[in-house]
């Protein structure tokens, strides 16, 4: 455990790039998201809700692919095995995803007691977590986080592995199998079912029961990609 | 001898490119060795192989008794400096100290901090903002530094120049001295390190062509001066590696041909003998076929 963390460290002089960039960009969409709401405001629309969050998970994705291609050749040229990058890199997503997840449930409580900034934008909250608990409202955040972080991984791992033809494949294998598997549920005419399943899964379990297994899903696939690389 | 890398019929190949050709030896620990060979001939893939930062398509490698791929036990007693070492585009000088304390467990914080005096290296710089000669000199740096019980340096001295080399040079055998260590250099530069290297390990196109003591290399080859005829007789029985007319006198580079009766017969026939040095040797090794006879190539000029 010492060694992994000692591999996590290097990415600590990219931490202000890192914190900076991601932070500052959803400065800008909260901004230009407030600009437009204070133009339109009528007291009487109520509260709406932005895809704001949308742009954290971009960054984070960005900044974990990034990191990897980055610092992955520097690692194993000091005589660090890929499983102890991986690991490290796995951990650095877990606090990363904790920290910003606790940022947001900052914001999201000043959020509600200004009343939505004071034009009815629901910026940082989550859509059916209005009455959930602090932990599970933490883990609503943090779990998402963590799957696009190790999404971002399995990116980055795609590049040292194929380049960017290989990020390029893998997307457009990804979107492929996503487009099939709705034209076949289509074809099933299944989308009801599915609805209903939705429906029934209580809001923990959307937002933070199934995703974890999507991350571990992106985690083992990320790891199997990295144990063959080469810088 | 005790081994501390061995390695069976190394074979690495790039689609249909054979880098590497069932290569095997073994290197033994306290011991300084010069991987040899032109642009090209392997050894930085043998380099990537003996440290688990690539593998091979078959054989076998053992460092340390173990394969070293993926093995924390072998890869924390190893350091291997490349040329073409990729840094974090967000890496100062200081940065690279600091991550190589953390990672090599003999790291010498003091000795590090003199070698970048030394090498008058810029602390707060951007790696990626220093000059060839300074990245060099990084990477000899951490490579020293680390005292790693096993160190291979890729070239990383190709920007350094000749007095930072020397610099480099003196360095390295002072600290080999007080921490005894295995050492492997790559290089071109094999005049240079012919001093300093007590084996030879050549490549040549992905087969090792040599693998003895540096010492028993230099007394190797001659090359023997005289008239066609007086050459051809010491020639006799002997592999020739090389012929070149100059003037009248044939000049034949001969592989042996040292010993106390080899002396005596090339007094009798009037040949002049003089030792080939390392650098030579190789050369005359690893050229490749020469597409033009030597007597067309006289004509021709």
């Amino acid at each position: 455990m010492n060694r992994i963390r000692q591999v996590a460290r290097l990415q600590m002089p990219a931490w202000p790039q890192i914190v900076g960039w991601t932070w500052s960009m959803m400065a800008v969409a909260f901004g230009i998201n407030l600009l437009s709401f204070m133009a339109n405001y009528d007291p009487g629309d109520g509260v709406t809700t932005t895809g704001g969050l949308v742009s954290l998970c971009g960054m984070a994705i960005g900044m974990a692919a990034v990191s990897v291609t980055q610092i992955f050749p520097y690692a194993l040229g000091m005589s660090v095995t890929r499983r102890e990058f991986y690991l490290a890199w796995s951990l650095l997503a877990v606090v990363q995803s904790v920290v910003y997840a606790l940022v947001l449930c900052l914001l999201r409580a000043v959020e509600q007691a200004t009343g939505y900034w004071g034009v009815g934008m629901r910026f940082f909250g989550l859509p059916f977590m209005d009455d959930a608990n602090p932990v599970l409202l933490l883990l609503g955040y943090a779990v998402p986080m963590l799957v696009v972080t190790h999404l971002g991984i399995l990116l980055g791992t795609l590049h040292l592995r194929w380049g960017t033809t290989g990020v390029l494949a893998g997307l457009t294998l990804a979107f492929t199998a996503l487009g099939l598997a709705a034209a076949l549920i289509t074809w099933a005419r299944q989308w009801h079912a599915i609805g209903r399943w939705l429906l029934d899964q209580s809001p923990t379990a959307l937002l933070a029961g199934w995703p974890v297994l999507v991350a571990a899903a992106f985690a083992v696939g990320g790891y199997g990609l990295m144990r063959r690389a080469t810088a | 001898m005790t081994a501390v890398v061995t390695a069976h019929g190394v074979t690495k190949r790039f689609g249909d490119v054979t880098a590497l050709d069932d290569v095997s030896f073994a290197l033994a620990e306290h011991t300084i060795y010069g991987l040899l060979g032109r642009n090209g001939a392997g050894k930085t893939t043998l380099m990537q192989i003996l440290t688990g930062q690539a593998f091979a398509s078959s054989g076998n490698v053992s460092v340390f008794d173990a394969p070293p791929v993926e093995n924390p036990a072998v890869l924390s007693k190893v350091c291997f400096v490349r040329e073409s070492q990729r840094y974090p585009h967000v890496y100062t000088v200081r940065h690279v100290f600091r991550a190589a304390r953390r990672l090599f467990a003999n790291w010498d914080d003091t000795f590090a901090h003199g070698l970048a005096a030394d090498f008058q290296l810029p602390a707060g710089r951007l790696v990626r903002r220093l000059s060839r000669g300074m990245l060099s000199a990084l990477g000899v740096t951490v490579g020293l530094a680390a005292r790693a019980p096993l160190t291979f340096f890729d070239e990383p001295y190709l920007g350094l120049d000749p007095a930072a080399r020397q610099l480099f040079y003196d360095r390295l055998l002072a600290d080999y001295a007080g921490h005894p260590r295995t050492v492997v250099l790559s290089t071109h530069l094999i005049d240079e390190v012919s001093d300093l290297v007590e084996r030879v390990l050549l490549i040549d196109r992905g087969r090792l062509l040599l693998d003895e003591d540096a010492d028993d290399l230099r007394g190797r080859a001659v090359a023997a001066t005289g008239r066609a005829e007086a050459v051809d007789g010491f020639a006799a029985g002997r592999t020739e590696l090389h012929r070149e007319r100059l003037s009248g006198l044939v000049r034949s580079t001969i592989l042996g041909g040292l010993g106390p009766h080899a002396k005596a017969l090339a007094q009798t026939l009037n040949v002049e003998l003089e030792p080939l040095s390392l650098q030579q040797l190789v050369v005359h090794l690893t050229v490749p076929p020469m597409t033009t006879a030597p007597a067309d190539r006289e004509a021709a000029r």
